[in-house]
């Protein structure tokens, strides 16, 4: 059990690592990092105090250890904008993003899990065959052409609605649905196929045998089954919420991490990327730890069973 | 007798295992084989039974050089027996080859059976192609295949036919030796005896030895000249094949004989029951590893481990008790 | 093929007509629809320089934002023109063209590696096994979006580097894919038997294993192709993917967006080629995988 949860925060703990050497790197490879992370207007004298502080004269190797020490200490550099610490300004943004996603993963959770259930539970039907549809739109309409056509209609047509914008309550509404319906058609689509091969196992047709309501062999017998991968694929949904901000924040002009990334990657303004880099990777990692987590709590089979191909 | 073919002498296979699941779990050494002595002879067949679980299937792996002993040597046709994929092991597999028990899973159902019967013959490049297509032709009549056989894909053509493939192909590059693994038990009973008959015809025609792996000891009686019983890891009971089943003498071998059926009901022994389950090979017992089910079972067997050793006629058993069914 | 006893195989090989009309009876209205709209594609990428009215760059300021032929335009231009009087037909074929060519180069790319790293893992084992399964883990579990901006970022921009970061999205699931089937192959099978043989590795993978994990492959690049599409048109949007004067489907609609009040048409028919494209790939290749191997799902 504590060996279960001790490999599985090494591996997070691994990807962590790999996160960090692949920006180091990259960083070491792409260029004089002085330059590129102080900004090359940036006095000599400063990048000067620069090297000096990060070692860049020392060996590969011992560079090597003092990113890490400055990473472990909260100095990931500063923006070669404002010249303002790359985490402050990554920070600042973060409730805006956070207003944004959790009403998102919300509706993705609210409307993607029991559709999917409503239409495993009736399948072939016109509502498992309209759910159906709706995922297969949710997987194969980008965000960002969903979004220009509900602005083009709700906004520039109708008028109802801001284009853009982040100043009151109705400006969330259109990015929440882009977000939402995506992720709702995906979820729905997941949470019916894992149901439909729930309800497919020999238990489940024992249970119905047995003369077990139909009620109670789904609420006591499937669900609880179908909920352990669905929970993954939320918790994967969660990890991922920065990195879906991106698109939308910029098709809505929102002031979140997404837009800052945006803007930051086409400045090449590397520490504010490096910045949220770490961030994806550590909510990432963070969100996949508590569903492995909740996997060795919600399924003792899995701490003993589950091996390198799980 | 004639020269010995394949010789191992001691050889031994362990396996790393770790529980599933566990990345920081200690690893546990399994020994699957542990220290066995084989001759095969030119143009015979040397039979090996045991239960499943018992090394046999690892036995057959190692005599065939597609696993390297942990220790222990092999010699084929007087050189080493190469298990590393190299040149030299390549050029060892015209003379080795293998039958495989289930014939579905060991053909490729994307090429025809002719293709596949072929393919030994493509991958050494033996000779030109006209002259593989005649081998060809000839293989498929010594297997009793029809041409028209030959443009099927495996799932078209019945399990026995399936098997009579996979011999074809193991045998078109005229092999010294070839290893059966449990040829038949994926087969339906009334065609097991067709090809068994099969490799026994093919082996007076062409000389090719055996070593015929399975757990049924009836086809192993109508196939061997020499067998060789396992218990977990090792060769517990060795002999010719009619001294063997007159007088076995290792109390396992003794109980396996026990549940074969005989047709002739004054022949009918006493029912000799084993009890329990074999041990884990991961948790061998001291002793005699077979003392734990052993009828006859006394305080030296649970001290010390018999070695396989000849008797008076040469026949070789490792049983402190030879021959008997009750404690001494 | 070729080989005289494929010849003897006759029984099962008609025309190849005959036999692709036969594999597509009881192919729904909706994916027939599909792939004629991606043969359509197809068809303009492939011939696009024949086609197009103007060339993509062709600036003419008398005849900026005009609406398209059937809103009271000018038959000049169908589809209407930008701020720059650039025609939007012409521009909206070369994008097309752009699109599929990096959609379909990342994709074939990712496929390459993916499987060949697949097979790597499968035949070595041991210690290479497990370094290209932490790839194959890191690879998941970071969304792709924000590996693909951190490298642009970090090295900037250019048509063969963005095309190369295209091909390393999607490689793990081919990795996954081809050695879980490699490895069971080989556990018990015909590449067990066929290695024995002392058939050389590249005989092994690429004579019986690759044709028999094939159909699986091909499931895998259909679903594939539409994510790639996104990616590609969401970057380009985004303005860090395909840099102007080169155009793609996604620059076209997020420079179009700035003129969404006034000229609509310059964001919209490009938008709509997006998702037609994706929705149909999306149901050829959910139909191709119920035919070709429903046991994925």
């Amino acid at each position: 059990m504590i060996r279960f949860f001790a490999s599985k925060l090494l591996r997070a703990f691994a990807t962590i690592l790999f996160v960090v050497t692949f920006a180091f790197l990259v960083l070491r490879v792409s260029g004089d990092p002085a330059l590129l992370i102080m900004g090359a207007e940036a006095p000599p004298d400063a990048i000067a105090a620069f090297r000096a502080a990060w070692g860049l004269d020392e060996p590969l190797w011992r560079q090597y250890l003092s990113y890490f020490a400055a990473i472990a200490n909260g100095d990931l550099g500063y923006s070669m904008r404002d010249r303002r610490p790359a985490l402050g300004l990554v920070l600042d943004r973060l409730p805006d993003t956070l207003r944004l996603m959790l009403p998102a993963l919300a509706v993705k959770i609210l409307i993607g899990v029991p559709a999917g259930i409503y239409a495993a539970l009736h399948r072939d039907t016109w509502i498992d065959r309209t759910t159906m549809a709706f995922s297969v739109l949710g997987y194969s309409v980008p965000n960002f052409v969903l979004g220009l056509m509900l602005v083009l209609l709700f906004a520039v047509n109708l008028r109802w609605l801001p284009s853009g914008g982040a100043e009151t309550w109705l400006h969330t509404i259109l990015p929440i649905v882009v977000l939402g319906t995506a992720g709702a058609g995906i979820l729905a689509r997941f949470t019916r196929s894992t149901m439909l091969e729930i309800l497919g196992q020999p238990y489940i047709r024992t249970a119905t045998a047995k003369g077990v309501p139909w009620f109670r062999v789904v609420s006591w017998h499937a669900l609880p089954n179908a909920a352990i991968p669905t929970v993954t694929v939320i918790g994967f949904m969660i990890g991922s919420l920065i990195a879906g901000a991106v698109v939308t924040e910029s098709v809505f002009s929102w002031p979140g991490i997404g837009r800052q990334l945006v803007v930051a990657v086409a400045n090449r303004d590397v520490a504010v990327v490096q910045v949220i880099l770490l961030f994806v990777a550590g909510s990432m990692v963070v969100s996949n730890l508590a569903v492995d987590f909740l996997y060795g709590w919600l399924d003792p089979r899995v701490r003993t069973t589950r091996g390198k191909e799980g | 007798m004639t020269a010995a073919l394949l010789e191992a002498r001691n050889i031994a296979r362990d396996f790393l295992v770790r529980r599933p699941g566990d990345l920081l779990g200690r690893k546990r050494v399994l020994r699957a084989v542990d220290g066995v002595d084989i001759v095969v002879a030119r143009g015979r067949t040397l039979g090996i039974v045991g239960e499943s679980g018992c090394g046999k299937s690892t036995l057959g792996r190692l005599l065939l050089g597609m696993l390297p002993p942990t220790s222990g040597t092999l010699r084929f046709e007087g050189q080493p027996l190469h298990a590393r994929e190299d040149a030299a092991w390549r050029r060892q597999r015209r003379r080795l080859q293998m039958i495989f028990q289930d014939p579905l899973g060991a053909l490729d159902r994307r090429l025809t059976l002719g293709e596949q019967i072929r393919e030994p013959l493509d991958i050494h490049e033996t000779a030109d192609v006209q002259a593989r297509e005649r081998r060809l032709d000839e293989m498929l009549d010594a297997v009793g295949l029809s041409r028209t056989m030959a443009a099927r894909y495996p799932h078209q053509v019945s399990g026995g036919q399936r098997q009579r493939a996979v011999i074809a192909r193991a045998l078109i590059l005229d092999p010294a030796l070839v290893v059966c693994d449990e040829p038949v038990s994926a087969l339906d009973v009334s065609i097991q005896a067709q090809v068994v008959n099969l490799l026994r015809e093919l082996q007076a025609r062409i000389g090719v030895a055996y070593v015929f792996i399975s757990h049924d000891l009836k086809v192993v009686h109508h196939v061997s000249h020499e067998i060789a019983v396992m218990y977990l890891g090792r060769v517990v009971e060795q002999g010719a094949r009619d001294r063997l089943f007159a007088r076995p003498e290792h109390p396992y071998t003794r109980a396996l004989m026990s549940a074969v059926p005989r047709p002739d009901p004054q022949q009918r022994s006493r029912r000799i029951l084993l009890s329990g389950d074999p041990p884990s090979p991961l948790d061998i017992p001291p002793g005699c590893r077979f003392h734990t089910r052993c009828p006859a079972a006394s305080d030296l067997c649970r001290r010390s481990e018999p070695a396989l050793a000849p008797l008076a006629d040469g026949h070789r058993v490792a049983c402190h008790h030879p021959g008997r069914d009750t404690p001494p | 093929m070729g080989s005289p006893l494929e010849i003897t195989a006759a029984p099962a090989r008609d025309g190849l007509l005959l036999r692709t009309r036969r594999w597509m009876a009881g192919c729904p209205i909706l994916v027939g629809a599909g792939i004629a709209w991606l043969l359509a594609m197809l068809a303009i990428a492939l011939s696009v320089d024949l086609i197009a009215p103007y060339p993509y760059a062709q600036i003419d300021l008398r005849a900026r934002l005009a609406p398209p032929a059937f809103l009271g335009g000018d038959l000049r231009h169908v589809l209407g023109t930008d701020e720059l009087g650039r025609d939007v037909m012409s521009r909206l074929f070369y994008s097309i063209r752009m699109s599929l060519l990096v959609a379909l180069l990342g994709t074939a790319i990712g496929a390459v590696i993916g499987t060949l790293l697949g097979f790597v893992a499968a035949h070595f084992r041991g210690w290479v096994d497990d370094a290209v399964m932490v790839m194959v883990d890191f690879q998941a579990s970071m969304p792709f979006m924000i590996i693909a901006l951190s490298v642009l970022a970090f090295f900037g921009n250019s048509l063969p580097l963005f095309i190369a970061l295209m091909g390393l999205f999607g490689w793990e699931r081919y990795a996954r894919l081809v050695r879980g089937m490699t490895l069971s192959a080989g556990e018990h099978g015909y590449a067990v038997a066929v290695r024995q043989l002392g058939a050389s590795p590249w005989r092994v993978y690429g004579r019986h294993i690759l044709p028999n994990i094939a159909s699986a492959l091909i499931v895998n690049v259909t679903l594939n192709f539409p994510e790639h599409i996104i990616l590609e048109t969401g970057l380009s949007f985004l303005g860090l993917g395909v840099q102007p004067p080169l155009t793609s489907l996604g620059n076209m609609v997020g420079h179009g967006r700035e003129y969404l009040q006034s000229a609509w048409w310059i964001a919209v028919f490009p938008g709509v080629a997006i998702v037609l494209t994706t929705l149909s790939m999306s149901l050829v290749g959910d139909w191709l995988r119920d035919r070709l191997d429903p046991t994925l799902r």
